[in-house]
């Protein structure tokens, strides 16, 4: 059964494409919100996320637009985060639509996360409503732009609207066009309960706050339900519609619509993302399809600055986690940095995004060590162990094969920059599969790489090569045998394990080298010399020295002052509780970051 | 310690502090101002509050005083004549008290000299800084090499048999050359004492606003010359004491010692310093707010001003590391046997074997029951320190 005047839809888009723009825009011309609450960019409501420009975790609003046809609708929208870390969130959103709005910039055409957010919304079996957007720059090509879409894509672009969400222009069309393209849901409000949870957020008063799309049945206020994955079970406290400005309870949730529930849920952990929500009396035989869970590509251990902080790190990440389900962590030790957590991360930016959260929000003091990848290594004896932390990584004797994570990536970048991306992708062990011409002046560049040789600054090198003009993306293709060797760092001639890493074996002699003399920029002289070195098993295969510190005094005590002199030490020991100490070398904080950013 | 001596009074220094210059010099963070037409209401002042710590010091007999600035030599006879009798009516003294004062060579004279002597003034401090003249001017100071040469020899014949010299490295645009010449005539002029202190740019001077502008040598070269004065200053027959002080036998400034060995020492006038009564504590740098407070009999002062900037009565969990800060300071070190009577704790134990790191690098050596640092050790005495206290 229809429900005609229902349309469920997300925006994709390149990230800086205009999603979030396009995304007011629409709340704007469906008086979903007044002028006067209007900020910018209404979805994205994480600091951080308004700081950076894009949209990190997904969200959901209803609007209520009276079309061309005389009639009225319910769009239901689903935001999405653009970045390439967060390709699980689009997911997950993407699986409660029927449709999506597909962003392109007139002047930049397709881009990398053009590609990657439409073949999700097709593994969906999402309807698609091309737009083209930013019309009013002067560089704007709508035409070239439609021609990408039909021959890259293989979509119809000849009814795209142009439109411009900064100006306002086309946004009627695009409403139309969700409309007329976008199929309305087909469901049962009387058949058993089935809905799907796209996301949730812990609410300090009201508990969980769980976003679902019902796809089936009735969810009322009082209804007894189950967690069909999970197999808890809840009384809805409150049930009812997402707005701009909040949460709107209307008691009753039908077939088709987007929504939300409460009921008390203390544990988030009760409400995983992609479990089907159902009557606990009357439940449907079979949980709606799950789709691709999160999977962390990249650990790292974090640990507070100051030791005795292990308990609040612990009680900030269970709090972040509330809210993010992708993030992983569980406690580890090392013997450098003592007590703390390896977490697992989708990518390098959620990485980021996590320390930075964990700052910002949480005032933590963090120490990072280099991130890893989750490596497959088949020991002599047959086993075969998944290894995350270079301080578990076998000894060679022990090792029988080695293998580490490879991904599809697809860059399209201007074909004057090929060369130079192409001796990129080769200094980080790419195997080159085929270049596609996008446009005429555009291509796209298609090879296999290394996980690990990515997650370090692989982004950085590439917009720094392209001036910027580049695009990137990846999907896990698999594993790969490769030459994988433990790369460990020695301070004064005891291993910093939190500094241990594994690379592949070509790579080791120049990543050692850099890392020492990135160290020896970054840990200040101290009384001693302190000789650095990078070894693979025994042997020394670079080294740098820290000269002893040859002056800190205060030659002159004015007038009996000794309360200064005083101050000067005491801030002296204070700087040194910024230190981590290895045996009689103290580092500071950012030496741990610092190695992470080789930019070689 | 609060020893008694034979007498049954105490020993105690007594720092006044003169807060006048004729012109700041970039480089100085003490505190003093350029309007030596207020010295007489700061002496009247000054002598007032003597009156108000009187009372706290009867059991107490003066055995050092030093007057320092600022720039005393910009006061007149009359006014030393009033200050140093101000001294005698409010405090005992001791029949061998050290009387030091500071003069810059600019301001004082012969007759300056001699009339100090005459009032009992037996140790001068003279602001040499340099021997350079052009490296003079560019610093601030508005005298000569010429002038510094003549006031030792006006000081000799004034009677003065205990003088010191303030000489200056680590300086902008200073070369090592430049210091060890210095220091040189330093030494030809045989003076009893020298003071030598590494330049340390302080955030609120002229030069500290300089920033990277001013070129100042680098940490090696600083290191380099401050090894070289120790040399040469042990070669000429000076004896070190302390991280810059030097004296020749006997001539070891008695006061400056106060400040390194627990004595008990009060500082009046405006930013002095004082160690008194297990307190430590310190007046603000504020010239006005002081003489206006100071000016008025007792009994009509606002009992709400206060003109302490810091107050502090020692912990006795704080007083070992104290302890340790200071006596570290001085060339014979810190006495095992001596903290361990003191404070009930074992040293060695204490400072988690840091100390035989040290030894074994040649920053610290043991000399019996005592630590000291070497000349090298104290080139980086505030991390050793740091690393040394670090206990809690």
């Amino acid at each position: 059964m229809k429900i005609p005047n229902i349309r469920n839809f997300s925006i994709i888009a390149h990230i800086d494409h205009g999603k979030s723009t396009l995304a007011d825009r629409l709340l704007e011309a469906t008086n979903a919100v007044s002028q006067r609450d209007m900020e910018s960019q209404l979805l994205d409501n994480m600091e951080l996320e308004r700081e950076r420009g894009i949209t990190i975790k997904a969200r959901a609003v209803k609007l209520n637009y009276h079309a061309k046809d005389g009639q009225d609708y319910v769009l239901n929208l689903i935001d999405t985060p653009g970045h390439v870390d967060f390709n699980y969130e689009v997911s997950r959103s993407l699986a409660a639509c029927e449709g999506a709005v597909l962003v392109v910039d007139a002047a930049q055409g397709i881009e990398a996360q053009t590609l990657a957010n439409t073949y999700l919304a097709l593994e969906h079996d999402l309807e698609l409503l091309p737009v083209i957007n930013k019309i009013d720059l002067p560089a704007a090509d709508p035409e070239r732009v439609k021609q990408e879409i039909e021959d890259i894509i293989g979509i119809d672009a000849s009814e795209a609207p142009l439109i411009s969400a900064k100006q306002g222009i086309g946004i009627d069309a695009v409403l139309e066009g969700i409309v007329e393209l976008i199929p309305p849901p087909e469901s049962d409000a009387d058949a058993p309960l089935e809905a799907l949870i796209f996301d949730s957020f812990y609410d300090a008063y009201k508990g969980v706050i769980v976003y679902l799309r019902v796809f089936n049945g009735t969810l009322k206020t009082g209804d007894s339900i189950l967690m069909m994955q999970t197999g808890a079970r809840f009384d809805v406290v409150e049930v009812g519609n997402l707005r701009p400005i909040g949460l709107e309870s209307t008691g009753v949730l039908s077939a088709g619509d987007v929504g939300y529930l409460t009921a008390s849920i203390k544990n988030v952990k009760d409400t995983r993302v992609g479990d089907t929500v159902t009557h606990a009396d009357n439940p449907v035989a079979q949980p709606l399809p799950g789709y691709r869970p999160a999977v962390p590509m990249v650990f790292s251990g974090i640990y507070p600055l100051d030791g005795a902080k292990y308990e609040d790190l612990r009680e900030a990440l269970e709090k972040l986690q509330l809210n993010d389900a992708s993030l992983l962590f569980e406690p580890e030790t090392s013997v450098a940095l003592g007590f703390g957590f390896r977490c697992g991360f989708l990518g390098l930016l959620h990485m980021e995004i996590i320390i930075e959260r964990l700052e910002r929000e949480y005032n933590m003091e963090l120490i990072t060590t280099a991130p890893s990848v989750i490596y497959r290594i088949t020991r002599t004896n047959g086993e075969v162990v998944n290894i995350d932390n270079p301080t578990n990584f076998p000894n060679p004797s022990e090792i029988a094969q080695a293998e580490e994570p490879i991904v599809n990536a697809n860059i399209i970048l201007p074909s004057e920059y090929v060369g130079a991306i192409m001796e990129l992708c080769q200094e980080r062990r790419g195997v080159y599969k085929d270049m596609k011409y996008v446009d005429p002046q555009r291509v796209n560049l298609h090879y296999e790489l290394p996980l690990n040789e990515i997650i370090y600054d692989f982004f950085d090198a590439l917009k720094s090569r392209t001036r910027g003009y580049a695009s990137f993306d990846y999907e896990m293709l698999g594993y790969r045998k490769s030459d994988l060797v433990k790369l460990d760092i020695l301070l004064n001639g005891d291993v910093v394990d939190a500094l241990s890493f594994i690379v592949h074996a070509d790579r080791a002699y120049g990543r050692g080298r850099r890392i020492c003399e990135k160290l020896k920029e970054t840990i200040p002289r101290q009384l001693f010399e302190v000789p650095i070195q990078a070894a693979i098993g025994g042997k020394i295969i670079a080294r740098e020295t820290v000269k002893a510190m040859r002056k800190d005094v205060l030659a002159k005590c004015y007038g009996g002052d000794i309360t200064r002199k005083k101050k000067l030490l005491e801030k002296q020991k204070e700087g040194k509780k910024r230190m981590r100490s290895f045996g009689t070398v103290e580092v500071p904080q950012e030496a741990f970051m610092s190695v992470l950013k080789l930019d070689d | 310690m609060n020893q008694t001596n034979a007498s049954g009074y105490r020993p105690l220094g007594l720092y006044l502090h003169i807060p006048f210059c004729a012109r700041k010099c970039p480089y100085c963070d003490f505190y003093s101002v350029e309007q030596s037409a207020l010295i007489d209401d700061y002496l009247c002042a000054l002598l007032n509050q003597m009156r108000d710590y009187a009372p706290s010091c009867r059991a107490y007999r003066l055995d050092t005083l030093f007057v320092g600035g600022g720039t005393p030599s910009l006061l007149s006879p009359r006014q030393w004549d009033r200050l140093l009798r101000g001294v005698e009516q409010n405090f005992r003294l001791s029949r061998d008290m050290e009387v030091t004062v500071e003069v810059n060579p600019d301001s004082t004279s012969q007759k300056q000299l001699s009339h100090l002597h005459r009032l009992g003034v037996n140790r001068l401090s003279i602001g040499a800084q340099s021997f350079d003249d052009t490296l003079l001017k560019a610093i601030g100071r508005l005298h000569s090499a010429q002038r510094v040469r003549e006031t030792v020899r006006e000081a000799r014949r004034a009677g003065f048999d205990n003088v010191s010299l303030d000489l200056m490295y680590g300086l902008p645009g200073q070369t090592p050359r430049q210091f060890y010449d210095s220091l040189q005539e330093a030494i030809a002029l045989d003076v009893d004492h020298l003071s030598a202190y590494g330049l340390k740019v302080e955030q609120n001077t002229p030069f500290g606003r300089m920033g990277d502008a001013l070129p100042l040598p680098d940490d090696d070269t600083w290191a380099d010359e401050y090894l070289e004065l120790c040399r040469m200053a042990r070669q000429a027959g000076f004896y070190q004491y302390e991280i810059s002080n030097f004296a020749k036998p006997g001539r070891a400034s008695r006061h400056n010692l106060k400040y390194w060995t627990l004595q008990e020492y009060l500082g009046l006038g405006p930013a002095a310093h004082s160690y008194f009564g297990n307190r430590r504590f310190g007046f603000v740098r504020d010239l006005t707010a002081y003489c206006a407070f100071y000016s008025v009999p007792p009994k009509h002062r606002d009992p709400e001003i206060s003109l302490l900037s810091e107050y502090r009565e020692i912990a006795p969990q704080d007083a070992p590391a104290d302890y340790v800060m200071l006596s570290l300071r001085l060339t014979r070190g810190l006495d095992t046997q001596e903290f361990f009577k003191i404070y009930g704790r074992d040293f060695e134990v204490l400072t988690r074997g840091h100390l035989s790191r040290y030894l074994e690098a040649g920053l610290m050596k043991k000399e019996g029951t005592r630590y000291c640092l070497t000349p090298r050790g104290f080139l980086v005495s505030n991390a050793i320190l740091a690393d040394l206290i670090d206990w809690d």
